[in-house]
């Protein structure tokens, strides 16, 4: 998860960004033309795109730990409930991220 | 058997690797997820900053937010790491030290480095030997909010 995290995130802002904050054509253009539309870019596009590379720096450190004690991770019930903590909220974040992409999308398609 | 009681072994065989490395992986994504808050207000509140983090036309402002945020992830992490590697940290907290020292009846349980975390530590009594345990302990908060050791 930690790869893909970085994959997307790497993808996202650097590939599909610029497309989307193209002027003057771009999606963003086009939500903040409408009122009813310009909060999909000024709460949503805002949260997304800074909030998601939480999520592989959370996952990378999941990614370490698991390696680094391997097996010997089960005498260690401190660090898995924190890895669990971690894990869990980088997951929800590109889960919220990646919901938030979806209904953006929807709402001013990026082409 | 309480789960917790097998993290709290001292003698963890060949398996009890210091714990230092993996508290500088949490401790380095926090310090860039606090990095990468910081730029973004920063962003925000200053159109000085915002120019500034514009490290690429296209992308704007969240290229130089990112670069930064991550580059200060792994530059904390490098350090950290250097810095614990050899070490066992635990996570700062009264009730950590209450659970831990207690259970072990010896002070020096809590890690040498954090030693501002000794004074809640059960003493031992004179002559070294361990505390004993209350038969039936009190309750307190601590029960509630048990922050349980790292290894």
């Amino acid at each position: 998860m930690a790869a893909i995290a970085w994959l997307t995130v790497i993808t996202g802002t650097w590939v599909v960004y610029p497309w989307y904050r193209e002027e003057p054509g771009g999606a963003k253009f086009q939500l903040l033309a409408d009122p009813s539309t310009a909060g999909w870019h000024e709460f949503g596009m805002e949260w997304k795109e800074h909030v998601a590379w939480i999520a592989p720096l959370l996952a990378t450190a999941v990614a370490f730990t698991v390696t680094y004690h391997g097996t010997s991770l089960i005498r260690h019930q401190g660090v898995r409930r924190a890895l669990v903590a971690f894990f869990t909220a980088a997951f929800a974040i590109a889960a919220i991220a990646g919901a938030l992409g979806a209904f953006i999308t929807k709402a001013a398609p990026v082409r | 058997m309480h789960s917790d009681e097998i993290t709290t072994t001292p003698e963890g065989g060949a398996a009890a690797r210091p714990s230092g490395p993996v508290a500088a992986a949490f401790v380095a994504a926090g310090v860039g997820s606090l990095v990468l808050g910081i730029l973004t207000v920063l962003a925000e509140a200053s159109e000085a900053a915002k120019g500034w983090l514009e490290f690429s036309a296209s992308v704007g402002p969240l290229s130089g937010e990112t670069i930064l945020a991550v580059a200060a992830w792994l530059v904390a992490w490098a350090v950290l790491h250097a810095a614990l590697r050899h070490r066992d940290v635990s996570p700062p907290g009264r009730l950590h030290v209450r659970r831990g020292a207690g259970r072990a009846g010896d002070p020096a349980h809590v890690p040498a480095d954090l030693p501002g975390l000794r004074a809640g530590c059960v003493r031992p009594r004179p002559g070294g030997a361990p505390a004993r345990r209350r038969s039936a302990p009190r309750r307190s908060r601590s029960t509630i909010w048990r922050i349980p050791p790292w290894r």
